[in-house]
């Protein structure tokens, strides 16, 4: 098992994960574990042995710590990448969804308001709308982010910076 | 307020109304209300008060009565096509987001059913787009909307269509 200190990247860094690494996988596994969907390379991996993290951790502290076997690395490779390429397109499925019915709602409440004598009817309300799609978006983005967590033994570092 | 029975138009009849006319807008707002499945012009509108009414009722060819006022036609050219039109197009929507999300959700469904490590947990079981709206009372819009016509227009029916 190797655990990985995962650091945000600085953009002016110049340091990118060596693509197929295990570092990149670690930096991938925060990413999922984060719940924010960075770009790739938003954050940089280096097994807490390596020479660079102490100097990193210098730099900026770590945000995550992720484990890694060559079992759970397999898993990764073999199910939870696909899994979560899958979840984020429920993601933007309910992104698609949300704004199609949103904008016809505001159409419709927009034709009673300039109607002269149907001002009676009920308009209809955007905040439980959006109440509803965000219920959907956690319902979508939580096991695989959870179940994530636990196979790697992700934890999370929380800086109060003065 | 007048009151009008609508009938259907005579096949070989040349009679139709004048466009703009009261009754033209009538038979409009009879075929909308009915769901009469031809066009409007296929209808004609009688005022109530007339002997060719109280025939029409006597011959069983009337399909319905309608109450309207100056006001109340204005409504219909001015205000009800939009609205009609916005609830068809938030069905449309409805529609669209049920069909993108039941197949994003299909295939996470699948995901989550072929993986040995997440199993037993099905995402399309917490997530419905109709179940929502339904929840949330707007699922039934165009029959909101059809009651509310109904009751400014006194609307009533007074023969069943034949299929």
């Amino acid at each position: 098992m190797t655990k990985y200190f995962v650091f945000k990247n600085q953009p002016d860094s110049g340091q990118v994960n060596e693509p197929g690494s295990r570092e990149e996988m670690a930096s991938e596994i925060a990413n999922v574990a984060s719940r924010d969907r960075m770009p790739p390379n938003y954050y940089i991996a280096f097994p807490i042995e390596h020479p660079s993290t102490s100097l990193e951790s210098l730099k900026e502290l770590a945000k995550y710590s992720v484990e890694i076997t060559d079992e759970t690395a397999e898993i990764w490779v073999n199910e939870i990448q696909e899994m979560v390429r899958k979840a984020h397109m429920v993601d933007d499925a309910v992104s698609e969804a949300s704004g199609g019915i949103c904008q016809a709602m505001i159409e419709y409440n927009n034709s009673i308001q300039a109607s002269n004598n149907l001002q009676g009817l009920t308009e209809l309300s955007i905040k439980a709308l959006d109440r509803m799609f965000e219920y959907f978006e956690v319902e979508s983005s939580y096991e695989v982010p959870t179940k994530v967590e636990e196979i790697f033994s992700v934890e999370y570092f929380v800086h109060h910076h003065a | 307020m007048s009151k009008y029975l609508v009938i259907p138009r005579r096949a070989d009849s040349p009679m139709t109304h004048a466009g703009g006319s009261t009754e033209e807008t009538i038979c409009e707002i009879a075929k909308n209300l009915l769901r009469f499945p031809g066009p409007s012009d296929y209808l004609m509108a009688i005022p109530a008060d007339t002997k060719v009414a109280t025939f029409a009722v006597l011959k069983d060819d009337a399909l319905c009565s309608i109450e309207v006022t100056k006001k109340t036609l204005d409504t219909w050219r001015k205000d009800v096509t939009n609205i009609q039109d916005a609830i068809n197009s938030f069905q449309s929507a409805r529609d669209h987001a049920e069909n993108v999300l039941d197949q994003a959700l299909g295939d996470l469904d699948e995901a989550y059913e072929n993986s040995t490590g997440f199993q037993g947990y099905t995402p399309s079981d917490d997530i419905s787009v109709y179940g929502a709206l339904e929840e949330m009372g707007i699922n039934d819009l165009d029959y909101t909307f059809q009651r509310t016509l109904q009751e400014m227009y006194k609307f009533q029916v007074l023969r069943r269509q034949t299929a």
